[in-house]
């Protein structure tokens, strides 16, 4: 592809979309909003073109790799056969207009393999915490001493245990920990984010970030 | 055209104006610094960012133990805020990695970051003169729901053993799933998104962590390109008056002056 269609057709398209989207948000008329809900519409469908992309790659990889007999080869054979079974409850919804959701097959997939693996993997979300808390909470000098002191009273006024041993007292502490230290030091967060964002748009509607067009950032 | 309607009427809120005209104010001092910049008025300088300089560290590790490096832009699509920097850094990072010689594994949970990850990672190895070494069964799409995602890459990084796990991007609730794999295979770990509420999970499990708006400044910071620094410069100056806003309110608003805190509110 030429540089001009790989840089400049990609950049100007943005430049319109951004503009256009932008007056839509500050401004109130007919034309303009049905442009920017149709531009967002667009970008809809061109996500679906991109899962359709990214399926073929992944389908090619595990192929491949059965074909070639690599290591964990049950798991590429498992997903293969999963993806088939998904793609045919779609043609069949696109045939005989049989909803994938009451397909029993494809209900069978949702609710005995990824509703489970899903509450599995969030679960063992709680056991990581403790244990990156323990490396955490070691006392090495005066600020992880106050993180500490902080996160105890946190754990104490959120357990029963804390406000019978420590009174109402202890839950005030925590709220004005919470609602002022720790929220004060969020929107100082959210500040320079946005702030950062604004100059990141403005490096790509002036062409001078070009990563999101599939250039290094340190390519011309 | 007239003004939306959060704008106009009786439910005007001066938040909303004082917040669109500040947004126009930044934009414009954001152009005038880059133009000050580019004409060599001014020369600003972004401080030390030791996260990116591990990125070298990093990678020459990797290089060392003769193990692979693992990239991840985010779990987030293309409109996120994070993923635009996150795959800027990726084509930083599988260009050194082509350089070294260092296999680069990146995975990803948006179907939409696919084509343009492929692209950066194969230019990456062009540009260092290395087209033979790129890998196109090393961009993986693990899945596109979040917790499967995780698994995914817990799996991968069980089996590869990776010598560096970088996490760069958008993250969201399995951020720690993921800096705990990293951490248990011994691989040195580079994160950075800009969501708050993943951040501490990121300081207590990686050896590097790119807080909020460094890792937006990342792609600047890896090129030092002048108008890319003056864009920096613009964010400071308004970063200042928004500090001396705050400040001010908080004395008159002490004293009982409420109207700054009038203006701000939204």
């Amino acid at each position: 592809m030429s540089v001009v269609a790989r840089r400049y057709i990609p950049w100007m398209f943005v430049v319109v979309v951004f503009t256009i989207v932008a007056i839509d948000t500050i401004a109130v008329d007919e034309t303009i909003h049905r442009w920017a809900s149709d531009l967002i519409s667009a970008s809809t469908v061109i996500g679906a073109f991109a899962v359709l992309l990214s399926i073929v790659m992944l389908s090619r990889l595990h192929i491949r790799r059965i074909l070639r007999r690599r290591t964990v080869l049950e798991s590429s054979i498992l997903l293969i056969c999963m993806w088939i079974t998904l793609i045919w409850g779609g043609v069949r919804f696109f045939i005989f207009g049989i909803s994938p959701t009451i397909e029993p097959v494809v209900q069978n997939l949702f609710y005995a393999i990824t509703a489970p693996g899903d509450a599995t993997m969030f679960s063992i979300l709680a056991f990581f915490i403790a244990s990156a808390a323990y490396r955490a909470f070691r006392l090495r000098n005066t600020d992880a001493g106050i993180l500490i002191a902080v996160a105890i009273i946190a754990m104490l006024a959120k357990a029963p245990i804390g406000e019978a041993i420590f009174g109402k007292g202890i839950i005030a502490i925590s709220d004005f920990c919470l609602n002022v230290g720790a929220k004060a030091g969020r929107r100082v967060f959210m500040m320079a984010m946005v702030l950062a964002v604004i100059a990141l748009d403005v490096r790509i509607l002036l062409g001078y970030e070009r990563g999101w067009m599939g250039r290094g950032a340190e390519e011309g | 055209m007239m003004l939306s309607e959060s704008l106009v009427g009786l439910e005007v809120k001066s938040g909303y104006v004082f917040s669109t005209s500040f947004f126009v104010l930044s934009l414009i001092i954001i152009g005038v610094t880059i133009y000050l910049t580019i004409k060599g008025a001014i020369r600003p300088k972004i401080r030390r960012l030791a996260a990116i300089d591990a990125i070298d560290e990093a990678v020459g590790r990797c290089a060392e133990m003769g193990k692979p490096l693992h990239y991840c832009p985010g779990i987030s699509g293309m409109s996120h805020r994070d993923t635009i920097p996150g795959l800027a850094i990726a084509g930083y990072v599988a260009r050194k990695c082509a350089e070294m010689g260092v296999r680069a594994i990146f995975t990803f949970r948006n179907a939409g970051v696919q084509p343009v990850l492929f692209d950066l990672v194969k230019d990456a190895y062009i540009a260092a003169g290395k087209p033979e070494d790129f890998n196109p069964d090393d961009i993986i799409w693990l899945s596109p729901r979040q917790f499967a995602f995780a698994t995914g890459l817990v799996g991968l990084l069980s089996r590869e053993k990776p010598g560096a796990s970088l996490l760069l991007g958008g993250f969201a609730a399995e951020s720690l799933i993921c800096t705990e794999a990293g951490f248990r295979v011994g691989a040195i770990q580079i994160a950075g998104c800009t969501n708050a509420y993943q951040i501490p999970y990121f300081v207590t499990t990686c050896d590097y962590v790119l807080i909020s708006e460094e890792l937006q400044t990342a792609s600047v910071y890896i090129t030092q390109e002048p108008e890319k620094l003056g864009t920096i410069q613009g964010i400071d100056i308004a970063r200042l008056i928004i500090i001396v806003l705050m400040g001010v309110g908080g004395i008159l608003y002490t004293l009982g002056i409420k109207n700054i805190a009038n203006l701000l509110a939204m």
